[in-house]
């Protein structure tokens, strides 16, 4: 074994992990296509046109396989398009089945659509159509045909918008034939052993069959046809695939016995319908003629660059456990899906903690392809579920945590990890990894995203997001090749983890290309241009409303995600190429959703636009807004009926009225206060008042010191149950600092002019050694803080504890009582404490007076206000 | 002998006496200590408290006439000509009052700024408060040692407030200079005058809310802050989109549920008016309190029109339009003013900063907000949940709009006596 091969062990779990894919039904694996340029083995005569060679090359090797379409149409069954023993003469059959301009709608995908004898299994007919469309989109690139493809608008079947049921709002809504009582039963009863969050081994979404009836109901309604109820897929699919029957009898369409499978879920379907009253259109409305989105024009995706497209994954299938590879390349990297992810409408895959892998053998395909050229380009359309997850992976060739390549989401940024040959053994798992986060730019957002990632042996690696370049260098510099022994044969490709299923991404992922070519800035603009998922052009018939036939309201529509659709430029057009306007006003357009005016998304109902010969042109119509907007789906794309609505179109008028609420009810008194009366004075008012207490400004250097120390601890707000001890211990710094200063003659007061008369040389046990003295430095303290009248007693503000009482705590000669009706709370007064045990000086004496400013100044009736 | 044990003994003994006692006594003398505290922040002489006693009283006091209601007593308080002490009102009291408005962080312990001097410039000289929203304003220092208004940073400011309630007393017409001395914010700051827009276009707000981000900053903190709402109780899903820039992801993580039952709630009418701000950046290096506003007539910010493929199919912000699609729809309940320029539909429409500061000063929320701000300073609770605070509020804020011509100066004496006490 090379050096450069990995653990045994680490081999051994990716086996594991492949041999766990087969066993839940992956597809057989087909050799890899010869890549040697002897034909595949074909001894015919040579293609004589560069366009039949490269029918052959993209067409006909492919489909002529004895596992495809060569076991019959290569000779005997007609048409004979992929003729064994002569291309030339496959090529002039296979043409007449093939639209090179329109790959899409060529006669033999349109077959294979159908099931036709699909090499994928018949029910994945979808995904082998998308297979040939693409084998034909590479033939018409390798033969430089591009599509030319103009839109051929074509009037579609003229209805009126028409009573239409919706889902009522709650799973328990219309009792007793509500959605909890009728349908979800009998789901919970018979496809809870897959279609719930819990089952076991393997929870298949949709989780219908959840024991949450809320989210259950979220689940069914896709599958529940509240018009026609027999068309339900519930239905359908006991009915006409018999899909997981709970007895042996499921009921055969259109008409099941009452007690069949298909009957019984065709009944509580029915019931469950039955009582859903149908919306009438507001007859005032001034509306469009209506369509269903399956009546619009299918837009042609446009030219994607895949000139060298490798493996291509669209996610169309829309059910099942199995993603698709429709690049038409040879092996197909089916991929097999697991644990908790969506099909989402409108084409993709929600992998909230689900992942998809494919096999080694298939994965190797890759691996043949890149090494063959050296250089590869990843693209992906994708959308993160949030910007919080770190070290996931979007996709990847991997094994364990080893890796040929990975693309992977860091929180705001993507990195890229490519295994290149170099004797370091860091660059065998792809690092160092590229990220995008080194060009100083959070990239990755909660939203729709197209990315390219490409390598190169001369440039390295590089980013694409959008279409733009991101500015970061890759930190392997120099030269560099993947080589041909590099990459290991034995990891597989990976969607939203990586090959052991650890660093789960959460995301959706709507369309993964791999080239075996880098793409160039150009190439992945087209891409990026073209967008993603399928889109239609609805035409909503407007002759009707201003009496001119032909004209209509043009948008393009898709399905945006699995709960809304995309309306985008909405134009008017009469397809009477010969009609030039006469002017005429169209504003305040609405879109309508099953007989009523979607509630949210009216981005067109401000528009004002006069339709002239100006303005118009025949080809292209006028525009009547640039925006596009979205409207929430209701029954699913197969169901839901759209029309529009104009306050003014023609001359036909319908003024819109915006419901405006009245004022809601005052709320009824609380039965108790809810705030306190009182409260705190907050951190400067509390840092002023003792500046105006104490006569010590707050610009003093001592105050603005501690201050500044301790602002933040003191309150900020004023409710009084928010005091902390922390605040006291704040205000008692400041208390302490603003006294000291003030008795240090610091203050904007003299301490002689602060307490007159008193002595502050004398040694302490002089300076209080009665009652008179202590009153010196007591009084004049209490009427600047507690507003104290020592001349009108009778003018003491009585919301405050008595003079005396709180000249007794601060300096009463005699021992006080506490609370008259405890015992031993008797207490000596703070100058009495103060007294004893300390040094007998003037410095004493000061510290004294310090504190009894401080007790006072920082005390409750300070903070209160 | 270690003071500080026996010192915070005492203390909290006296707090015990000062929080227990509850005596009957002079009603009015208790109520003018109350005025007084609640405006004044600080404690009051007793000549003070003595002149609000007797104005409350019902007697007259120097130029002063009694008045039982309290509104007098509290016009006392606060007039720097009778008390001592009033500054503080001034210094302390508005200064606090504004200063959580000017920064994203609504901290009160951010130093005074050119926002927080001119709100407390303009309840001092009894403006119309709505000018702070769209009017050529701008208050300024003028103190010894106090570095000249720059546009790069707050030091002028800064320094006025180190001055102290003294030497930079914001009380002081001839030391805070605002439009009675002469002083606009064009001729401050240079910003064109049609491009300012009160304390929308002050140095600090600009800081704040044009640096980084969308400049929807700047509409979402006016709105809390002199709207009294943030956007979750206003979201109306109904109102028209046709505004919401590209930038709003229109299916958030896959899920497009919530851009249409939340997101554009707030976008469809935020992004409608926030459009008036696309001429204004905040444009620093690397620290962003050394930036300066940029003005850009003609040029919309690139702010304005990032992330563009979130959406491409979004608004695409070309000038400074704006249109308030709230005049319609659960939000005409904010109690829009006048319209000057409506839609067919109502719908007020403008261009620029100061045409949008109008409208939403000219609004009852802005009104109410100013009164509700003032209760809750002054009476230290919430005037709605109580349905005699709210009638009273109702009162006030309807004599703010009409007698008192939106000066807030009588809203302070107006909720300092109605929150006086018994």
């Amino acid at each position: 074994m090379s050096a450069k091969r990995l653990p045994q062990w680490i081999v051994i779990a990716v086996l594991a992990v492949f041999s766990a894919a087969c066993d839940t039904g992956g597809s057989n694996t087909v050799a890899n296509p010869n890549l040697g340029g002897d034909d595949g083995g074909y001894n015919g005569p040579a293609a004589r046109t560069e366009d039949i060679r490269s029918f052959q090359l993209n067409f006909w090797t492919f489909l002529k396989e004895d596992n495809r379409c060569g076991q019959c149409h290569g000779s005997g069954q007609t048409p004979t398009f992929v003729d064994l023993s002569d291309v030339n003469a496959a090529y002039s059959v296979a043409i007449q089945y093939v639209s090179l301009i329109d790959p899409a709608s060529s006669q033999i995908v349109a077959k294979a659509a159908t099931g036709h004898h699909c090499w994928l299994g018949q029910s994945a007919g979808a995904a082998c159509a998308s297979n040939i469309e693409q084998m034909i989109i590479n033939w018409a690139t390798d033969s430089n045909v591009t599509s030319g493809r103009q839109i051929q608008l074509t009037p579609p079947t003229i209805k009126s918008p028409g009573d239409a049921k919706s889902f009522p709002a709650s799973a328990t809504d219309n009792a007793p034939d509500s959605f909890a009582n009728r349908v979800h039963p009998i789901l919970v009863a018979n496809c809870q052993g897959c279609h719930t969050e819990t089952a076991q081994p393997l929870p298949i979404a949709p989780f219908f069959a959840s024991n949450d009836v809320d989210s259950a109901y979220e689940a069914a309604k896709p599958k529940m046809d509240i018009d026609t109820p027999a068309n339900s897929r519930f239905v359908v699919r006991l009915g006409a695939e018999f899909h997981n029957c709970w007895t042996s009898d499921c009921g055969t369409l259109p008409n099941p016995s009452p007690t069949s499978d298909a009957g019984v879920m065709l009944q509580a379907i029915t019931d469950f319908a039955g009582a859903i009253a149908p919306t009438p259109v507001d007859p005032l409305l001034v509306t469009s003629m209506a369509l269903n989105l399956g009546d619009g024009i299918v837009a042609a995706g446009g030219n994607r660059h895949e000139a060298n497209l490798v493996a291509l994954w669209e996610f169309r299938t829309g059910s099942g456990n199995q993603a698709f590879d429709t690049s038409g390349i040879d092996p197909s990297i089916t991929l097999q899906l697991n644990g908790s992810y969506q099909w989402l409408g409108g084409y993709g895959l929600d992998l909230a903690n689900g992942w998809a892998f494919a096999n080694n053998f298939d994965s190797e395909k890759l691996k043949t392809f890149i090494e063959s050229t050296g250089e590869y380009a990843i693209e992906a359309w994708v959308v993160a579920a949030n910007v919080t997850q770190e070290d996931a992976s979007i996709l990847g060739y991997t094994g364990g945590s080893a890796r040929n390549f990975t693309l992977e989401q860091n929180m705001y940024d993507f990195r890229f990890y490519n295994r290149i040959d170099d004797p370091n053994p860091q660059s065998l798992n792809g690092e160092p990894f590229y990220t995008t986060g080194d060009s100083g730019e959070e990239l990755v957002q909660s939203s729709l995203q197209h990315v390219v990632a490409n390598y190169d042996p001369i440039n390295g690696r590089s980013v694409y997001v959008n279409g733009q370049l991101v500015a970061a260098a890759d930190p392997v510099t120099g030269p560099t090749t993947i080589g041909n022994v590099v990459w290991d044969d034995n990891f597989a490709f990976v969607l939203g983890a990586d090959a052991a299923g650890s660093n789960d991404w959460d995301g959706q992922v709507r369309l993964v290309a791999i080239h075996n070519r880098v793409l160039t800035q150009p190439q992945i603009l087209q891409n990026f241009d073209v967008g993603v998922g399928q889109k239609f052009y609805l035409l909503f018939y407007v002759g009707h409303r201003i009496g001119i036939p032909d004209s209509y309201i043009l948008f393009e529509v898709s399905q945006f995600d699995s709960y809304s659709y995309l309306f985008n430029e909405p134009r008017f057009i009469n397809l009477d190429p010969a009609w030039t306007p006469g002017g005429f006003a169209i504003q305040n357009m609405r879109i309508g959703i099953n007989g009523k005016e979607a509630l949210a998304g009216q981005a067109f109902a401000n528009i004002d636009v006069t339709v002239n010969a100006t303005n118009y042109n025949a080809a292209t119509g006028q525009l009547l807004s640039p925006l596009g907007t979205i409207i929430a789906l209701e029954k699913g794309s197969a169901s839901d009926e759209f029309f529009l609505t104009f306050e003014l179109i023609g001359t036909a008028s319908h003024t819109f009225v915006d419901p405006q609420p009245g004022a809601p009810a005052p709320p009824a008194d609380p039965p108790n206060p809810v705030a306190s009366d009182i409260g705190m004075r907050t951190f400067e008012e509390i840092n002023s008042t003792i500046a105006a207490i104490t006569g010590v400004p707050t610009t003093n250097a001592a105050i603005e010191s501690v201050y500044a120390d301790y602002v933040q601890q003191l309150p900020t707000v004023e409710a009084i149950d928010a005091f902390l001890p922390s605040h006291q211990m704040a205000i008692a710094q400041l208390a302490l600092t603003s006294c000291s200063e003030l008795v240090e003659d610091r203050g904007n007061i003299a301490r002689t002019a602060y307490f007159p008369t008193f002595d502050f040389n004398a040694n302490a046990q002089d300076a209080f050694d009665t009652a008179g003295e202590r009153a010196l430095v007591v009084d004049p303290i209490l009427t600047a803080v507690m507003n104290v009248d020592q001349l009108q007693p009778a003018n003491n503000l009585t919301t405050q504890p008595t003079e005396a009482e709180i000249t007794n705590v601060l300096g009463a000669m005699t021992p006080q009582d506490l609370d008259p009706a405890l015992a031993g709370d008797s207490y000596d007064s703070l100058i009495t404490q103060l007294l004893v045990g300390g040094p007998n000086d003037a410095t004493r004496t000061r510290q004294i007076v310090k504190a009894v400013c401080a007790a006072a100044t920082g005390a409750a009736v300070m903070i209160v206000q | 002998m270690d003071l500080k044990p026996i010192i915070s003994l005492t203390l909290v003994i006296v707090s015990l006496l000062f929080s227990q006692t509850v005596l009957a006594g002079d009603a009015e003398r208790r109520q003018a200590k109350r005025i007084h505290d609640r405006l004044v922040g600080v404690t009051a002489s007793n000549a003070v408290i003595d002149a609000m006693e007797q104005l409350l009283l019902g007697n007259s006091v120097g130029p002063y006439a009694g008045d039982t209601s309290g509104k007098t007593a509290a016009a006392y308080a606060i007039d720097t000509a009778q008390n001592p002490n009033a500054r503080y009102f001034y210094n302390v009291t508005l200064k606090n009052f504004a200063t959580p408005w000017t920064n994203e962080e609504q901290t009160v312990f951010a130093d005074l700024n050119d926002y927080s001097a001119t709100v407390v410039g303009a309840v001092r000289d009894g403006l119309d408060f709505r000018r702070i929203l769209y009017d050529d304003l701008l208050y300024i220092g003028s103190a010894g040692g106090v570095p000249a208004y720059a546009n790069g940073n707050n030091n002028h400011y800064a320094q006025l407030e180190a001055l102290g309630p003294v030497a930079g007393d914001l009380s002081n017409p001839s030391i805070l200079r605002g439009p009675n001395q002469g002083i606009t914010q064009s001729a401050i700051t240079g910003l064109p005058s049609t491009a300012t827009a009160g304390i929308m276009t002050s140095r600090a707000a600009s800081m704040a809310y044009f640096s980084d981000g969308t400049n929807r900053a700047m509409f979402r903190f006016t709105l809390m802050n002199h709207m009294c709402t943030d956007l979750e109780p206003i979201k109306d899903v109904s109102r028209i989109p046709d505004r919401v820039r590209r930038d709003v992801s229109r299916s958030p993580g896959g899920d497009s549920r919530i851009f249409l039952n939340n997101c554009v709630g707030c976008h469809a009418g935020m992004d409608g008016m926030a459009g008036a701000f696309a001429y204004y950046e905040w444009s620093y290096t690397n620290d962003k309190t050394d930036g300066s506003l940029v003005y850009t007539p003609g040029t919309v910010s690139n702010k304005h029109n990032i992330n563009p493929d979130n959406f491409e199919h979004g608004y695409i912000t070309v000038d400074d339009s704006w249109i308030n699609y709230w005049r319609n729809g659960q939000n005409w309940l904010l109690g829009w003013g006048p319209a000057v320029n409506p839609d067919s539909k109502g719908n007020e429409r403008g261009n620029g900063a100061k045409s949008l500061g109008q409208e939403l000063a000219n609004s009852t929320a802005f009104a109410q907000c100013q009164v509700d701000k003032v209760f809750e300073a002054v009476c230290l609770r919430d005037p709605n949940v109580q349905s005699t605070d709210r009638a009273e509020r109702d009162t006030i804020r309807d004599a703010f709009r009409g007698a008192y011509g939106y000066n807030l100066r009588e809203v302070f004496t107006d909720v300092a006596a109605y929150c006086k006490g018994s």
